[in-house]
């Protein structure tokens, strides 16, 4: 029995109870479509598929087993329990916990190669000592009013890793040399140096001494590569308050540390 | 923060000692000194063994200099 379109009723008609255009064909026959009909996407009686249809509120969605994965782009399908939405190249099992480490998908806490760290997890560092490279001792020399900057020690190293730190530190100490002390409240500049980079730079040292008035000079530098490299100490005059000596020399030793760390 | 240059390290090392600490520097006496230390990740350090004033002295008083300095000392940090 299909829909029969109703009829436009207009004054004084008389009702029929059978035929074209009856009680029975506009009302029983029509109802009894309406209440039975499938959706066969036949005019009238609704499609299957629906399209272009938002929905909201929804309290629940039933898959029913396709029993396959789904290969339309932006499908969401059930395949057995698992519940897999294709992305264009690769049905992504939603349900399924760590998978791959290159697949998208739910993660556990632990430790093994496709779970995820806890937010709450800590490493242990351990430390290792590479090798110890040292200079035991160089200097250079400047005449009274010179401001010019020249090495004082320096030592090669080749690290054992890119990745390895390496702790350099420096004694740098003035020599009367028979002249009077040139001002230990002076203004040296030391510079650590690995290869062609300053790594740390004090201004206004006074070099250190049998008194103790300066500390060494300390820097820490990672050099991001594994080729030999000169670590030096210069040291520049300028600024610093002669005390009116002809000659002052600064000497200078120092060693490099190299360290690995382990996570 | 980009690496800080040798010469960088030196500007700001001499503006802190020679400007902020300029009276600190001209009361030392013998065998007293005092000294900046600037490094490549723009770390600053102080020392001194001045029988006038405090490392813990200085600190405060280059910190306070800092907030309001227009030398370049906001770019470097203890």
């Amino acid at each position: 029995m299909a829909f029969t379109s109703p009829k436009n009723w207009v004054a004084d008609e008389i009702v029929v109870a059978s035929g074209s255009g009856s009680l029975n064909e506009q009302i029983r026959d029509n109802l009894l479509v309406l209440s039975t009909h499938t959706h066969t996407g036949a005019a009238g009686m609704g499609s299957a598929t629906l399209s272009n249809v938002t929905l909201t509120g929804l309290n629940t969605s039933t898959f029913s087993d396709q029993s396959s994965n789904p290969s339309t782009n932006g499908r969401l399908q059930r395949n057995g329990a698992a519940l897999l939405y294709y992305n264009g190249s690769t049905a992504v099992n939603l349900t399924a916990s760590d998978q791959a480490a290159a697949t998208a998908s739910m993660r556990t806490l632990g430790t093994g190669a496709t779970q995820a760290a806890a937010g709450n997890h800590s490493h242990t560092l351990t430390f290792a000592e590479v090798q110890i490279v040292t200079d035991t001792g160089s200097y250079s020399s400047w005449s009274t009013g010179a401001s010019n900057e020249e090495e004082i020690t320096t030592v090669n190293i080749t690290p054992g890793a890119a990745t390895n730190r390496a702790v350099i530190i420096t004694f740098a100490g003035i020599s009367k040399d028979g002249q009077n002390n040139p001002g230990l409240s002076g203004g040296w500049t030391i510079k650590l140096k690995y290869g062609s980079t300053t790594v740390k730079t004090v201004t206004g040292s006074s070099g250190y001494s049998g008194s103790g008035a300066a500390p060494p000079v300390m820097a820490s530098y990672t050099p991001n590569s594994t080729s030999t490299q000169a670590v030096s100490a210069t040291a520049n005059p300028a600024g610093q308050t002669w005390g009116g000596g002809a000659v002052v020399i600064m000497y200078g030793s120092m060693g490099a540390i190299e360290v690995s760390g382990t996570p | 923060m980009a690496d800080k240059t040798g010469s960088e390290q030196e500007t700001i090392g001499h503006h802190i000692r020679n400007t902020v600490f300029a009276t600190d520097v001209s009361a030392l006496g013998d065998g007293e000194g005092l000294s900046v230390g600037s490094d490549i990740y723009g770390t600053i350090e102080i020392w001194t063994n001045s029988s006038a004033t405090t490392t813990a002295e200085l600190l405060s008083k280059w910190a306070s200099h800092k907030e309001s300095c227009n030398d370049g000392c906001k770019d470097w940090s203890l």
